[in-house]
């Protein structure tokens, strides 16, 4: 009931304001003012982690990701994120994306730059500290900063290229959207590179790819007689060979419940042109109030070079996150799992399974701190506390 | 004669001005429900007392590319946003233009229960008890014709 009168209490407040914004907003042009503007937005965070098994170790780490924003009007924006953080001995920084954004038609966006691919959702929307609702990122999408999960499947994807977006409300409750992009797309990493000391996400080897030295630590490998290669993302800007990456991302959604979205790539990562590089991603995500529930699954195929033949390594992964708020507080559950890679019917790299429990202490509706401890078969366990906030 | 013509043009003057308050009400609307419906899908809902009107334009043209906004949805939430600036703190509501019925009222009053279950002295702000009363005080003055529709 108390609920039902505070309901009451802010619809018929909101009523009134709809009344007294129309008066303010009377004799006043809608159209934004056409002078720019830069605004600094953006995100950071502290964090503690430990192992609690075998040796004791534990560590800090700090990150800061400077969102730049400038418009020209209503119709053009330039933006950017920078991310700071703490690597070892080393401080690193990565360029995550410095994209121009064309808006001067209603339902369509052209970007042109280096952008957060739009392959599935955490990488675009919810990798944020102050988002994530736990402090590591789910197996599929490593992230460097902020919370690494070590042996993932992707990067955060990020490439320089264009995109096209697409959003069209069908009725008041269904919506759908589009995005298409090119980008350079992933590169053979040969030797060394990456091996700067910069463990910076752009430099993360894709860890399913890994059998070399340039393996994402943490990864258990099986014996396995394939010498499959290392491939990178972002790795250079400078393109390895003529094909671009193709891809895109198709989105349902239904009022604020219920968000559905696919998502594929298709590139060639060697020199040759010959070695494809494929990925294919199922999101989706049901709120009711302040229960939330997420998922996500990729598949990521790989061509490579064996004796006198081509071969394919596949491997897939999902995770589920269940999250509830209550009053201030936040439990988190996810399970994360990666399947076993394989070539043929051989496992080619052994998969792996998390399980991470945590709970958020939310200070304000953008600065959570937050505490999870991670389960994962024959590794020690983990914990960690994370304090974040947007701005 | 000269009555009947005054009564006819105040009616006319009357109507228009309805028709403008309501274009404006609804955009007001809209943008709350969009507001709603598509920032909470990845983040808990902002405070538009966070930045200003200014900023607002900016943040909403790389919301639009980052959520797939369609420039109506955009500048609808731009408006909310804006309007709902500066008045004591900022109200955050969902459905302002039509309150939602049946299940959607259920699962509009869980988000709303959730936004006010915040701790003490981290409650949002546009849900402060200054708010409710800044804009009791609004209404209050509207009623009495203190306060007028420009």
């Amino acid at each position: 009931m108390k609920t039902r009168r505070v309901v009451e209490r802010v619809l018929g407040l909101a009523a009134a304001l709809s009344v007294t914004a129309a008066a303010a907003l009377s004799g006043q042009d809608a159209a934004p003012s056409p002078t720019a503007n830069l605004v600094l937005a953006g995100y950071g965070s502290a964090a503690w982690g430990a192992q609690t098994q075998g040796e004791f170790r534990n560590e800090f780490s700090a990150s800061i990701s400077p969102v730049l924003l400038y418009d020209f009007g209503s119709d053009l924006l330039f933006e950017s994120e920078l991310e700071f953080g703490l690597s070892g001995e080393l401080t690193t920084t990565t360029l995550e994306y410095a994209q121009l954004d064309y808006m001067g038609f209603e339902s369509v966006v052209l970007v042109a730059g280096k952008f957060l691919l739009p392959f599935g959702v955490f990488g675009e929307r919810i990798h944020p500290t102050w988002i994530n609702k736990l402090p590591t990122a789910p197996l599929l999408y490593g992230h460097a900063h902020g919370g690494v999960a070590e042996g993932s499947l992707l990067p955060v994807l990020s490439d320089a290229g264009g995109m096209f977006r697409w959003a069209q409300p069908v009725g008041s409750r269904l919506r759908l959207d589009l995005s298409l992009y090119v980008t350079q797309g992933p590169k053979l990493v040969e030797g060394d590179e990456g091996d700067d000391g910069h463990v910076h996400e752009s430099l993360v080897a894709v860890p399913a790819l890994a059998e070399s030295a340039d393996a994402t630590p943490g990864q258990v490998a099986a014996a396995s007689s394939y010498d499959v290669p290392s491939v990178g993302f972002g790795v250079s800007f400078a393109d390895n060979n003529k094909n671009k990456m193709f891809g895109g991302r198709f989105g349902v959604a239904i009022g604020g419940t219920f968000e559905a979205y696919a998502s594929a790539f298709h590139a060639r990562y060697d020199p040759g042109n010959f070695l494809d590089y494929n990925g294919f991603g199922l999101s989706v995500e049901w709120r009711r109030g302040p229960f939330e529930v997420r998922s996500e699954g990729v598949l990521v195929q790989q061509e490579f070079e064996a004796t006198a033949t081509f071969e394919r390594m596949n491997q897939a992964g999902y995770y589920i996150q269940l999250a509830r708020r209550f009053g201030g507080f936040e439990p988190v559950v996810r399970w994360d799992q990666l399947l076993d890679a394989k070539v043929q019917s051989e496992v080619a790299k052994t998969g792996r399974d998390i399980l991470s429990l945590g709970v958020n202490y939310w200070m304000s509706p953008t600065s959570p701190i937050k505490l999870a401890y991670e389960f994962e078969q024959d590794q020690s366990d983990r914990f960690s506390l994370q304090w974040a906030m947007g701005f | 004669m000269k009555t009947l013509v005054s009564i006819v043009l105040a009616g006319v003057a009357v109507l228009l001005a309805a028709g403008e308050l309501t274009s404006q009400t609804s955009a007001v609307g809209e943008g709350a429900r969009v507001y709603a419906e598509n920032c909470s899908r990845c983040h808990n809902l902002r405070s538009p007392a966070e930045r200003d009107n200014r900023d607002w334009v900016t943040i909403m043209l790389h919301m639009r590319a980052r959520a797939n906004l369609t420039k109506s949805e955009a500048n609808a939430v731009r408006v909310f946003v804006q309007a709902t600036n500066g008045i004591g703190d900022s109200p955050v509501t969902s459905g302002a233009q039509a309150p939602p019925s049946g299940d959607e009222q259920d699962g509009y009053e869980e988000m709303l229960e959730a936004t006010l279950a915040f701790p003490v002295g981290a409650q949002p702000s546009f849900l402060s008890d200054e708010l409710v009363a800044s804009l009791d005080r609004y209404l209050n003055e509207l009623r009495m014709g203190r306060r007028f529709v420009r």
